[in-house]
């Protein structure tokens, strides 16, 4: 369950943002894994938008008289159920369609509350420095100092079950990493030439912040959204397990992983084989374009 | 250098102070643990509360935050209400057993990961490579509960090569191990690799090329040196996501470390133990942070100075 | 249907072919006829030997006698301790243990009991009068999860070898409850109090305790000196706890474990021809429900009228879920006493499923439409629970009835209880009830207490009635005709969406004879050998 916590962005040149967009397409036209990993997350985006046109049926629409069938093709299947269906007669492809929704919300808020938080704090701490510079390098490092998964758990089993809740904890566990990194940027950009060329010229702080170091900070951030987003849908997974993710009925790729390995070496291995399969793919795909995205943010490795 | 350690030392004891009031505030924020404790058959109010009082629940909440670390202070952890036995003696009963299985998965991750990462490093875009590249994505997209009990299927119930839980011997750790380290190998591989790259696009690595040095004697000698420093500060921090990680691994293999133990706490509600637990693995990773910190200042004296 | 019962036929064909050990469906009142030890087993050895490995679901929370909170824990203590009656390991009836004689005075407040002579515990210490007192002394220190049950008894010591005991409340169970009170050793409490006792535990059963491995394993050896002759037969029992169902599973395939219990219908079913393992399959004194509140959140609920509340239980399939979630392995409930139960009345049927009756019964009582509540679920706690609890949505769904939040409430099971004894759950929750003494008593007055139980919601007058009535007689025929006008009265009235009573699935070792739990999972080890 380790999952990426992307290291601390390598060092990065100031180059201006534009103009760099089409160079990014040449190099991920080049490279083939990286344009695997696009091809699955976009297809993983896709699905979650679109589940309710591909899903063959309501994931949670029960069947007790057509429960626990296998996939249509072993013996006793349908196409009907093409993966099958579960101990309440639920469609297994609907569920890990919409469950796709549970992941993509999961991650792509989750990464986005933490990046947002991490971004304001960081900003805050590495600009202004003194004591709330100390104050937040404190919490940050009070939160990064426990172990990710403990944290998580922890926390997660005191707040009890929701969807809402496990974003937020995703969000805000996740945060300091973000912050971190923000605050090394901005500390870093800040005794950059053309920064202090801008201040000496007068700009307000904010025109400087917004102008010149939000900006600079796109590329280490999304690279670290990226991998965070694989990351929490990894965690989803893993708190589903023991049982800590969202409420049992939501059908979270977690929640179908967990109570399927029960049905491993129960008769059922298809409950949790495939569930799992959703989750390495698209975990897989998303590492792919991260470590490009890393790779390609970074200049030294542009050649 | 003594100054850089005095103020890191300082900054450590401020994290674990912080870390005790965050685990214990965060604890109490829901709960009652006298209501799990309690036989259901036999639980009136009136007996419920008396429970309480009996295990000091029904102080006021600073009153109890006091004790608390007044008692941390002086080492004593707490009693287990889940055990029944004091914390201190249930952790240091597990921590061995979870420190073993970690080093051993450390260990496995180790010998997987830094071979493949160097060959990749080494030659990007060749087929070994991308077989280095597809290690470290597939360990780190597969699911380590799922891999446990796949491993437990393969060679507990099919071969019989090895047994399916406990820790009755050494050959008991080898499933267990492997299946906790699938996480640590893919993130060893992909940071290997990667400092096998950058190290290899410096100057230095360039003109030896250039000098005409043979591919193994710069692999050798300026790669793999350079590296291992790159390495130190990673291990270090996956030794403590491995022992995070043994929560899943232990709870599957039935093996009574540290991992298990926070399962349990948490699902009986467990304060005392969740908390000082929690505590104990912060305390751990923030000593295993400075001691990373120490090497990797001594191995490369410019983090000294930022 | 008939793939179901050919499903039955061919567990129970298995089962019997192998013949060993197996509980067959008890017939109502007794906890089962003898199965044991069939033509062509190796007879029991003349002294004890082999090791035997017990697979425990999780790590009992305490081995000392009034901690143990739940059965895996009291099973443990079964094998180390005695108590002054035992239930028969077959016949699931009362019999002698500690105490050989009792009498009960005619009000049934006082119990005489003349202790066995001659008994000794592990530790050479001779047994008797003073451990009973200290076995109640002890108990009652209110740390104890069942602290309140012990302080409700008084312990008089009439001469060395005879006590008497009286419950301070009349308690038409308590001699049954009996068994559950394990005798200790007073020289220990003395010595080393409770806490002594929690980590050494000196009982006089069976087996000795060795030592306890925290979430690793219970070692037991064979007690030389245990004054029932020619018992245990085995030299050594080992408990290690697998809290992981699969690993279990695995566990008992490999041969690491002798026996393994709480097993799904589904995981019981890829263990059928798995060489060297044989089911066993008995039906559980557990009724699970969905039950109403009408003392807090219930207050002005629909779910007050007794009519909704029929519609309710009419609107569910229970065969279907039964079917689907347990294999059909379980049986339908009808009430709150089960076969195995003083007073069950057979002729109750369960509710069929019928939701046009539903429908028209809802429209009686004005709502037509139906209506939107809340209802709450625990997890973790039991077997496919979760699962139960929303095909059970679903079901009331059909008929209009609809959740409250779209959803039911899922809460961790200590969350769950800690609510629960606040009264705070929502109107409509699900929850299970087993019973150790023979009777439904305990439950009924647990669930249907009212204010005075932390775990009830519900009171009803007529209910207290019949309850009042059932703890204050003592003759056995008069009660049980008691307890079958209250099924009758639950029924039209009931206070819960009946659900079903489990069977249950445990898997063993061919090896393994002479093993047979009984209705409410214990077991006691002194009659199991291990064949050649």
């Amino acid at each position: 369950m380790e999952q990426a916590i992307a290291p601390t962005a390598p060092i990065r040149q100031s180059s201006p943002v534009s103009g760099r967009s089409a160079h990014l397409l040449r190099l991920l036209r080049r490279d083939r894994l990286a344009l695997l990993g696009l091809v699955i997350l976009v297809g993983f985006v896709l699905i979650a938008i679109f589940a309710p046109l591909l899903a063959p049926h309501d994931p949670l629409a029960q069947n007790l008289r057509a429960s626990r069938l296998p996939p249509a093709w072993q013996e006793g299947g349908s196409w009907e159920h093409p993966l099958g269906t579960d101990r309440l007669g639920r469609d297994l492809l609907s569920r890990i369609l919409y469950g796709a929704r549970v992941s993509l919300l999961v991650g792509f808020f989750g990464a986005t509350l933490a990046c947002l938080l991490g971004l304001a704090v960081g900003v805050l701490a590495g600009y202004l420095g003194g004591w709330v510079d100390a104050l937040i390098s404190g919490l940050v490092n009070l939160l990064l100092s426990i172990p990710y998964l403990v944290l998580v758990i922890v926390v997660a089993a005191l707040v009890g079950r929701s969807l809402v809740n496990v974003i937020l904890l995703f969000g805000i566990t996740t945060a300091p990493l973000f912050a971190r990194v923000v605050r090394g940027e901005v500390l870093r950009l800040r005794a950059m030439a053309f920064v202090e060329a801008t201040v000496a010229i007068g700009t307000p702080p904010l025109r400087v912040l917004l102008r010149h170091i939000v900006p600079n900070l796109t590329g280490p951030l999304v690279t670290l959204a990226t991998f965070e987003m694989s990351a929490m849908i990894f965690y989803e997974a893993g708190l589903g397990f023991l049982g800590l993710s969202v409420p049992p009925n939501v059908p979270s790729w977690g929640n179908l992983l967990s109570t399927g390995r029960e049905s491993l070496m129960a008769g059922m291995p298809w409950l949790s084989l495939y569930p799992g399969l959703a989750i390495a793919l698209t975990a897989l795909g998303i590492n792919l374009l991260g470590d490009w995205l890393r790779d390609a943010t970074d200049p030294r490795m542009r050649r | 250098m003594q100054r850089y350690l005095l103020m890191r030392l300082g900054q450590s004891l401020l994290l674990l102070f912080g870390a005790l009031v965050l685990v214990f505030w965060m604890v109490r924020l829901t709960g009652d643990p006298a209501a799990l404790l309690i036989a259901r058959d036999f639980a009136s109010p009136e007996q419920l509360q008396e429970m309480r009082t009996a295990l000091g629940l029904n102080d006021a909440l600073h009153v109890q935050f006091i004790r608390y670390t007044g008692d941390v202070l002086r080492g004593d952890l707490g009693y287990s209400l889940r055990f029944r036995q004091p914390v201190r003696e249930v952790i240091f009963a597990a921590l061995p057993i979870t420190l073993l299985l970690s080093t051993l998965a450390m260990a496995i991750a180790l010998t997987v990961a830094i071979p493949l990462g160097v060959i990749g490093g080494v030659s990007p875009g060749s087929w070994k490579d991308s077989l280095a590249r597809l290690v470290g994505l597939l360990g780190q997209a597969t699911p380590t509960f799922w891999l446990a009990l796949i491993l437990i299927w393969v060679f507990a119930v099919n071969l019989r090569w090895l047994p399916s839980f406990g820790v009755d011997g050494p050959h008991s750790f080898i499933l267990p191990a492997f299946a906790l380290s699938i996480g640590a190998v893919g993130q060893l591989v992909r940071l290997t690799r990667s400092a096998v790259l950058e190290i290899r696009n410096e100057d230095y690595i360039r003109t030896a090329r250039s000098k005409g040095l043979s591919p193994f004697t710069i692999g050798l000698h300026h790669i793999a040196r350079n590296a291992s420093i790159a390495l130190v500060s990673v291990v270090g921090i996956q030794f403590t996501y491995l022992m995070a990680g043994s929560i899943y691994i232990e709870s599957i293999f039935a093996i009574p470390g540290i991992g298990w133990m926070l399962n349990e706490a948490i699902r009986n509600r467990d304060f005392v133990l969740v908390q000082s637990l929690t505590l104990f693995i912060a305390t751990f990773a923030v000593l295993i942070h400075l001691a990373t910190d120490v090497i990797y200042s001594v191995l490369d004296p410019r983090i000294r100075h930022r | 249907m008939l793939q179901r019962i050919l499903r039955i036929l061919g567990a129970m064909a298995i089962v019997g072919a192998l013949a060993a050990c197996a509980a067959p469906a008890p017939s109502p009142g007794a906890g089962g006829e003898a199965v044991s030890v069939a033509a062509g087993d190796a007879a029991a050895p003349s002294s004890p030997s082999g090791v035997l490995i017990v697979a425990l679901p999780l790590d009992p929370n305490s081995i000392n006698p009034p901690n143990a909170a739940d059965r895996m824990a009291g099973n443990v203590i079964n094998q180390i301790f005695d108590s002054l009656l035992e239930v028969d390991n077959v016949t699931n009836e009362l019999r002698p243990s500690l105490a050989p004689e009792w009498t009960v005075s005619e009000d049934g407040m006082e119990y005489t009991f003349k202790l066995r002579e001659g008994v000794r515990f592990h530790d050479g210490s001779p047994f008797d009068a003073q451990d009973v007192v200290a076995t109640f002394e002890a108990g009652k220190d209110p740390v104890n999860a069942y602290a309140s049950a012990y302080a409700n008894v008084t312990v008089e010591v009439v001469d060395d070898y005879t006590v008497k005991l009286k419950p301070s409340t009349p308690d038409v169970t308590f001699l049954r409850s009996l068994v559950g009170y394990n005798i200790i050793s007073a020289e220990q409490f003395a010595a080393e109090g409770n806490a002594g006792i929690e980590v050494r535990p000196i009982g006089s059963g069976p087996f000795k305790f060795v030592e306890w491995s925290k979430g690793n394993r219970i070692v037991l050896e064979a007690f030389e000196e245990y004054w029932d002759e020619g018992k245990p037969l085995v030299q050594q029992v080992i408990f290690r706890p697998i809290p992981e169902s699969s690993t279990r599973l695995a566990a008992i395939q490999t041969g690491e474990v002798h026996i393994i219990n709480r097993l799904s219908a589904d995981e019981a079913r890829t263990l059928e021809g798995v060489d060297g393992v044989e089911l066993i399959t008995y039906p559980a004194d557990r009724v699970y429900y969905i039950a109403f509140n009408n003392l807090t959140t219930g207050v002005g609920k629909p779910t007050e009228d007794v009519r909704v509340r029929q519609a309710m239980n009419y609107a569910v399939d229970r065969q279907a879920i039964v079917d689907s979630l347990f294999g059909g392995n379980a049986r339908l409930s009808a009430g709150f006493v089960t076969p195995w139960n003083l007073g069950f009345d057979e002729s109750l049927q369960p509710y069929p499923y019928d939701p046009e009756r539903a429908r028209a019964l809802l429209a009686e009582a004005g709502y037509p439409n139906g209506f939107t509540i809340g209802m709450a679920c625990p997890i973790g706690a039991y077997t496919s629970f979760e699962d139960v609890c929303q095909a059970v949505a679903n079901y009331l769904a059909e008929v209009g009835i609809t959740l409250e939040g779209g959803e039911i409430e899922f809460l961790e099971s200590g969350v769950y209880w800690d609510r629960q004894s606040k009264k705070e759950l929502p109107p409509l929750f699900g929850d299970s009830w087993s019973a150790a003494v023979g009777e439904a008593l305990p439950r009924l007055v647990g669930a249907l207490g009212g204010w005075q139980e932390s775990y009830s919601a519900w009171s009803d007058p007529e209910i207290d009635r019949y309850l009042a009535a059932i703890s204050s007689t003592f003759d056995v025929e008069a009660r049980a005709a008691l307890y079958k006008e209250l099924q009758a009265y639950m029924y039209e009235n009931p206070p819960f969406i009946y659900l079903y009573e489990p069977i249950t699935f445990e898997a063993i070792r061919s090896a393994v004879k002479g093993y047979a739990p009984n209705s409410v999972e214990q077991y006691y080890l002194k009659h199991v050998y291990l064949a050649e």
